[in-house]
């Protein structure tokens, strides 16, 4: 037992030079090993109990999927991926300062988040500033992507390109008299100008368009009005309860022509609340049913959130890790890490993004590709990327939307 | 004549909404000169309460209405005795026990953010949705029982506040509380009757515009502000006033929607309230009130 004890003090005293060497290199690399033994940190910011609480919730659930099948796999360079998530309740504020938060007391290498606009727009400031990239989600504004922010891209589609396609649609489907139905909140009266401009280009005329205030209980001096103008189809820029209104006053009215509504009637708030009068109503969405791959994802939701119909909000959340997690595998990132830089990670993590922009992601027809570049911070293209869905039993399901006889007079 | 016709039963029917939460707050503003911020939240429990009693406990509708009641009550009580009354002791002016109101609005909003969750759902309705045709018109008798419960509503007011012996004891507390209680009026009992009897009020409306809007916890705040616009351009003192306020602020709406654009209804309409108060500044029938008084 002596002999131990007095052996180990002499061993640390005079290393031999194996020991020496080894102790050397331990020392030199724990500049990289400081980072390499923590986990890699990612935000995820967005409304998830607020009014657009829906969305928020289903782009964190296919979020966390793809950080769970990378970690799972080992990780990016055996290093484990961990999600700080904040909940910005609608609130532009609050959402704000949880951007600065992630991008200053979390050292996170990228925030992900933002459907409602108002919030997602109130990030982008913050990317900018703490010069840390920012995948925003679903908000459509148009505007927030016109003049790049360095740091800031928006993988969903934006408002004028759910209104091409609802136009192009409206055109293709020989509708001649348009009638136009939006709340007054920004999303609406923005979707509502964005259709009619596209309804222009295609040479299809609005015969009508009619605004309404979400919180009223009757909304029959409008759809009396719609239905005076006797349009061929009608489309609808709601939020959820107020659209579940249009739709049930368009029933009690008997006006049962065609109807397109917009993204929001991917949530199931608006079809439960409208239950079989929102039966027949055609939806732009992203996600093709018809890909294995994304049939495969909604799989896996369902497998660990239950189910959900297949909308472009969990594919959002999905696409927006796995673009990320792309970025964060790159040479440049990993050297910037392995030297504790996290600034010129961050940096290096949106050259990467851009580098890598024709990503094929689940949203869109199969072979479409994200289309980031160094002047285009905008993902989607224009092509190829909408699908449209028709509700069914109810208000319950969303189905591949039959075409043949969504026709004026149908 | 037809497009007139159905713009003033939207109006009648919105504003039936927006008198009601009125009504509400005046009521509680008559007994105390305090504004009840957290007015729209009755309202907000009133519905979240329907999914509770209809949809999760699957209570036969009577029983699920009695029981929202008693959530509304309940919670108009723990407002009473849980802000008004700690306030009022302490010598704490209107406008802190206003303020002491909206802390309550935020705080009820975050517990029920905890049971029922942030998302928007659906409510069960009492009466059918189906379209009912009044002539010309068009309808729904969920959408006809707004407007019965609200007429009926204001005579039941109006037969407590000016036919009953305890109502001269609310109107005498409304304006002077303190001669009232000299008088032998228990103020703290005619108080604490404003808030149970405004919240039930308010329960009602939940139970009538849930199925229209869908129930969110957050809904309460812009019921709040419509209700509050209708007591300032009726007349806050009085309940009726208050009513009046709401049903032609829900014309002006429905007029501006029927022959232009929601879009400009706000601006329109605080305007024109902006316009009648520079001449009424106790609001359109305040003065008449004051005189019933």
């Amino acid at each position: 037992m002596n002999k131990t004890i007095n052996e180990d003090p002499a061993v640390v005293r005079n290393p031999s030079p194996t020991w020496r060497a080894i102790l050397l290199c331990a020392l030199a690399s724990m500049g990289s090993a400081a980072w390499a033994g923590q986990p890699l940190k990612v935000c995820y910011v967005d409304d998830r109990s607020g009014v657009a609480a829906d969305t928020g919730i289903q782009s964190f659930n296919g979020f966390q999927i793809a950080v769970s099948e990378i970690n799972d796999a080992g990780g990016i360079n055996g290093q484990k991926v961990d999600v700080v998530s904040y909940d910005g309740k609608t609130d532009p504020q609050l959402t704000a300062t949880f951007a600065s938060r992630c991008a200053e007391d979390d050292g996170a290498l990228a925030i992900v988040g933002g459907n409602p606009a108002a919030p997602a727009a109130a990030m982008i400031p913050i990317a900018s500033e703490y010069e840390i990239p920012y995948l925003m989600l679903s908000a459509g504004t148009d505007n927030l992507t016109d003049m790049p922010a360095p740091f800031h891209f928006r993988v969903g589609p934006r408002n004028s390109q759910d209104a091409a396609a609802i136009a192009e649609l409206v055109a293709r489907q020989g509708f001649k008299r348009v009638a136009l139905i939006n709340n007054s909140l920004p999303f609406g009266t923005d979707s509502a100008h964005a259709t009619e401009v596209a309804l222009k280009t295609s040479g299809v005329p609005v015969v009508i368009q009619q605004t309404y205030d979400i919180n009223a209980t009757d909304l029959s001096p409008q759809i009396s009005r719609l239905r005076s103008a006797n349009p061929d189809v009608i489309v609808v820029f709601p939020y959820a309860a107020d659209g579940a209104r249009v739709l049930r006053t368009l029933q009690q009215q008997g006006m049962s022509l065609p109807r397109i509504v917009a993204r929001s009637a991917l949530l199931n708030t608006l079809r439960e609340l409208a239950g079989d009068a929102s039966d027949g109503v055609l939806v732009p969405n992203t996600v093709d049913m018809q890909r294995p791959d994304v049939k495969k994802f909604f799989d896996s939701y369902k497998a660990r959130f239950g189910e959900a119909q297949p909308t472009m909000y969990p594919v959002l959340g999905y696409d927006a890790a796995k673009m990320f997690l792309q970025a964060l595998a790159e040479p440049a990132v990993q050297k910037a890490l392995a030297a504790n830089e996290l600034a010129d990670a961050r940096v290096a993590i949106r050259d990467a993004l851009i580098r890598n922009g024709n990503y094929q992601g689940l949203q869109g027809h199969a072979g479409a590709t994200y289309q980031f570049g160094h002047e285009r911070h905008h993902g989607p293209p224009d092509q190829n990327w909408f699908v449209f869905v028709e509700v069914a039993d109810k208000g319950k399901h969303l189905v591949a939307a039959d075409l043949a006889t969504f026709k004026p007079g149908s | 004549m037809e497009q007139i016709g159905v713009i003033l039963l939207a109006g009648l029917t919105n504003g039936s909404v927006y008198g009601l939460v009125g009504l509400s707050i005046s009521l509680i503003y008559g007994t105390n000169r305090v504004i009840n911020f957290a007015q729209g939240e009755f309202v907000m429990l009133g519905v979240m309460s329907a999914i509770l009693f209809m949809v999760t406990l699957h209570l036969p509708t009577w029983a699920a209405i009695g029981a929202i009641l008693v959530v509304v009550v309940l919670a108009a009580l723990i407002l009473e005795l849980g802000v008004y009354q700690p306030l009022m002791r302490r010598g704490a002016a209107p406008l802190t026990i206003m303020i002491g109101t909206l802390a309550a609005a935020i705080i009820a909003t975050g517990i029920a953010l905890l049971i029922w969750g942030p998302l928007q759902l659906a409510v069960p309705n009492v009466f059918s949705l189906q379209a009912l045709n009044l002539g010309p018109l068009m309808t729904n008798p969920q959408q006809l029982a707004i407007i019965g419960v609200f007429a009926g509503l204001l005579l039941l007011t109006w037969y407590l506040m000016y036919r009953t012996s305890f109502g001269l004891c609310i109107r005498a507390t409304g304006v002077n509380p303190r001669i009232a209680s000299l008088m032998g009026i228990r103020a703290d009992r005619v108080v604490r009757f404003g808030f149970v009897f405004s919240a039930l009020i308010s329960g009602v409306v939940g139970i009538l515009i849930g199925p229209l809007l869908g129930g969110q916890v957050g809904m309460g705040v812009t019921l709040t502000v419509k209700g509050f616009m209708a007591a300032i351009l009726g007349g806050l003192g009085s309940p009726f006033a208050a009513a009046a306020g709401g049903v032609m602020i829900a014309v002006v709406e429905a007029l501006v929607a029927g022959y232009g654009s929601s879009l400009y209804a706000e601006p329109i309409i605080f305007s024109l309230i902006l316009a009648i108060l520079f001449f009424r500044p106790y609001g359109l029938l305040g003065d008449f009130e004051a005189g019933r008084r």
